[in-house]
Order: structure tokens, then C-alpha cells, then sequence
């Protein structure tokens, strides 16, 4: 399946790349998509503290990654 | 534009803005350009060089004046009829003060991650509305918190770790984004005053000036949130002042930690400092050094604050850090 990644304010600096999109065998938690996905693919993010929204609502790292899904991984921003 | 009934209750809405720098100044302008009759203003910053790009109120000649001061000074030149109560003094300083009881909406206008929970915590403790805003570069995020009991800051992000704490000043910030973001904030602000009502309730709202992207993101109510506590949170007997620090580089009876990177200046020279960044704190701390006085140190003040809890949590008892970090000597020019 497939699910589609956006990377916001720090997290874009890191990635470099504003989206993209991810293909996974299997069904997997938000916390499994961190770990074995995005800190596979981007070592730096584990540094960096973020929400993940799917499809447009923050979610649990418990939460379960369906095929088609949009995620936007969100740092906390704190500047004013 | 909006209607006598409205106009009327903006005027008798009180708004309080913590926060006097890029988007304090920008809301603060526009809630008395639009009526609100009872303002508050909460800074204890004076006003740098590197402030006068994107904080449009402050101008050359006012460097080291009071940001509250000088931006009600503008203000009132404005729109006199408008009450403006002056705290010139940072949130953290005054934790006990019962200001947040006077006003009807909070409004974060902060740059600085340990205060806007701070100021989140203590919305959920009077029970008042917060329009949070932050920008970083081209970015910024705006919401309403705490609204009729609903979301808070923690539940959108819970975990409140310890984030790369880094300033506008540090991270560069488009003055486009500070003019947007505190736009949305007092469209919202009058929403609430007039209508009660907010169409940001519990979400947040993320803009790019640069690609003109704007995302909306829901958050979910969570009951297992941190509870105010100032007991924890207040760590105002643990700063010193110039002059303190100062005579305390004459002695030494202290040891001092600067958390600066090597490209910081100016360097500062002692017998007894040793650079350690906040990263590698935990790391390069020893018991050795957590039995000595202990002195922190930084650019701002804002990375030694965060390094001051997790010095306690090491169990480091006597540590303190200069309030307003190296910064504050070249205001003082010693």
C-alpha cells in the first residue's frame, strides 16, 4: 500500500523534500512508520520532536496506517 | 464594519498579549485599531538591532527602551481612548500574580517553547480562551485553545520534550509570516469577543507565505494532560543578573558552563568554564561538576532555562544562569 508524506518547518529541512510517498507491505501503527520507515529513511528526525496528522487530524503512534492515507508530520513551532 | 453591537463589545472585551516582539507588536496595533477598549501587554524584553526588521512598532532610537513601553507609547498615539495595562516583565517572573483573572482572552504572542505551555497551563487554570500563535521562517501555526473546555497545547502536543529551542533571531524569520500569523490571531480574537464563537476551536492552523499552503489539522480533546503546577514549572530564583555574573567571573568559587557553539560571540574566557552544548549535557556532566556552584550560560537565556531542569533533574542543587544570556552584556555594554 501506499501513503503519502508532507514534512513541515524543521522537519522539511531535515527531509529536504517538501513530500513524498512511502510504499508498505504490510499494515503498520504510526509508531511502526516512525521507527522502521522515517528514521530509516532520515536518522536526523529522531532529534526532533513532531506530531503526525492523518488525514488532517493528529493521531496516536498507536493509530493503524490505511492505504491511501495522507500524513503531515508536524514539529512544534515556537517561534512569535 | 462589523456593527454598533459588536463594535460595543469590543470595546468592553479585555485582551491580554504576552509577548512584545514580531507578533505582539502586529497584534497589538491591529486590537486597538479595531476597537478593543482594555489591553495588557506582558514583556520584560528591551528593544535590540536585530529586533527592528519584522517588530515594526521599535525604531533606532528606541534600543534598550522597554518593548511594553515604547509599543504603548505608538499605540496610544493612535488610538488614545484605548486603556493599555503595562507588564513589563517576563510571565515566568510573576507566576503568582493574578493577572490572567483580569481579561477575557489570552493571546500568545511568545517565542519561546517553555512559555507558551506556561501560558497554556495557566489558561486551563483561570478558565480562559488562548489564540495561540508561533511562525519560524516562512511558517507559522495559529490556534484556539482551551475554548469552552476544549483542546489544550498538550494535547496537541503532548510530550512537551526537550525541543532545539531556537529563536526567531537564530532561525531567521520572514516578516511576512509575523503579519499573517498575528492577523489570523485577531480575526479570531474578535470572533471570540463579539460572537463567542471561533472557527479555529481546537485546531490548528498551519500557513507558508512562501507556497501559499494552508493545512488545517484537528486535535483531539486528551484527558491524560499535565496539570498546572507553579511549584515545578517557576524557576525564577534560579537566574543572575549582569552584575552578578560579572563579579562572579572574578572569582573562582563557580564553575561555568557555556552552551553556546563555537561561532558565538563573543567568547567568553575563564579558568573555570567548560562548553558543553544543551544536547550533550546529560552526557558530559559529571558528578564532579554537580557538586560544584554552577553558573549556565547562553546567547539569549533561552537554551540555559531549559539546561537549568535538566541540571536539577541530574541532581545539580546549586546552579543558576544569566538572565537574558550573553546578549544582556552587550546591552549593558560591560
Amino acid at each position: 500500500m501506499k501513503v503519502y508524506v508532507k514534512y513541515f518547518g524543521l522537519i522539511k529541512d531535515e527531509t529536504d523534500i517538501a513530500k513524498e510517498y512511502f510504499e508498505l507491505n504490510s499494515t503498520l501503527s504510526l509508531l511502526d512508520f516512525i521507527e522502521q520507515k522515517l528514521f530509516i529513511k532520515y536518522p536526523s528526525l529522531s532529534k526532533i520532536d513532531f506530531r503526525i496528522a492523518i488525514n488532517n487530524e493528529l493521531c496516536d503512534n498507536n493509530h493503524l496506517i490505511a492505504d491511501e492515507d495522507d500524513l503531515s508530520i508536524l514539529p512544534f513551532f515556537s517561534g512569535g | 464594519m462589523i456593527g454598533k453591537q459588536k463594535q460595543l463589545k469590543l470595546k468592553n472585551s479585555k485582551v491580554l498579549v504576552i509577548g512584545a516582539g514580531g507578533l505582539g507588536c502586529n497584534v497589538l496595533h491591529q486590537l486597538a485599531n479595531n476597537g478593543v477598549g482594555n489591553l495588557g501587554i506582558m514583556d520584560g524584553d528591551t528593544i535590540s538591532l536585530s529586533n527592528l526588521h519584522r517588530q515594526k512598532n521599535y525604531f533606532i532610537k528606541d534600543i534598550n527602551a522597554k518593548k511594553t513601553s515604547t509599543l504603548i507609547k505608538h499605540i496610544t498615539r493612535n488610538n488614545p481612548f484605548v486603556n493599555i495595562n503595562d507588564y513589563p516583565f517576563y510571565l515566568q517572573e510573576n507566576i503568582e500574580i493574578k493577572v490572567f483573572d483580569q481579561y477575557d482572552i489570552i493571546i500568545d504572542c511568545t517565542d519561546n517553547q517553555d512559555t507558551k505551555f506556561l501560558i497554556n497551563d495557566l489558561c486551563e487554570y483561570y478558565k480562559k480562551p488562548l489564540i495561540f500563535g508561533a511562525i519560524q521562517k516562512s511558517e507559522g501555526q495559529i490556534s484556539v485553545l482551551n475554548f469552552n473546555n476544549g483542546p489544550t497545547l498538550r494535547c496537541a502536543f503532548p510530550d512537551n520534550k526537550q525541543q532545539l529551542n531556537i529563536s526567531c533571531e537564530e532561525l531567521g524569520t520572514m516578516e511576512i509570516i509575523t503579519s499573517t500569523v498575528a492577523s489570523k490571531q485577531v480575526v479570531e480574537c474578535i470572533n471570540l469577543a463579539t460572537e463567542n464563537k471561533t472557527t479555529l476551536d481546537g485546531m490548528l492552523l498551519h500557513i507558508d507565505v512562501l507556497d501559499h499552503q494552508t493545512n488545517i489539522f484537528k486535535i483531539k480533546k486528551s484527558n491524560s494532560i499535565n496539570k498546572f503546577d507553579p511549584s515545578i514549572i517557576s524557576t525564577n530564583n534560579k537566574v543572575i543578573s549582569v552584575q552578578e555574573f560579572n563579579a562572579a567571573l572574578k572569582s573562582k568559587e563557580f564553575q561555568f558552563i557555556d552552551l553556546r557553539n563555537t561561532h558565538e560571540i563573543p567568547e567568553i574566557k575563564h579558568i573555570n568554564l567548560r562548553n558543553i552544548s544543551i544536547n550533550e549535557l546529560k552526557n558530559k556532566i559529571s558528578y564532579n561538576d554537580i557538586s560544584k556552584k554552577l553558573i549556565i550560560f547562553c546567547q539569549s537565556g533561552r537554551r540555559s532555562s531549559n539546561a537549568i531542569k535538566i541540571l536539577i533533574e541530574l541532581g545539580c542543587n546549586d546552579v543558576v544562569h544569566l538572565e537574558g544570556g550573553i546578549n544582556s552584556l552587550n546591552k549593558n555594554n560591560l
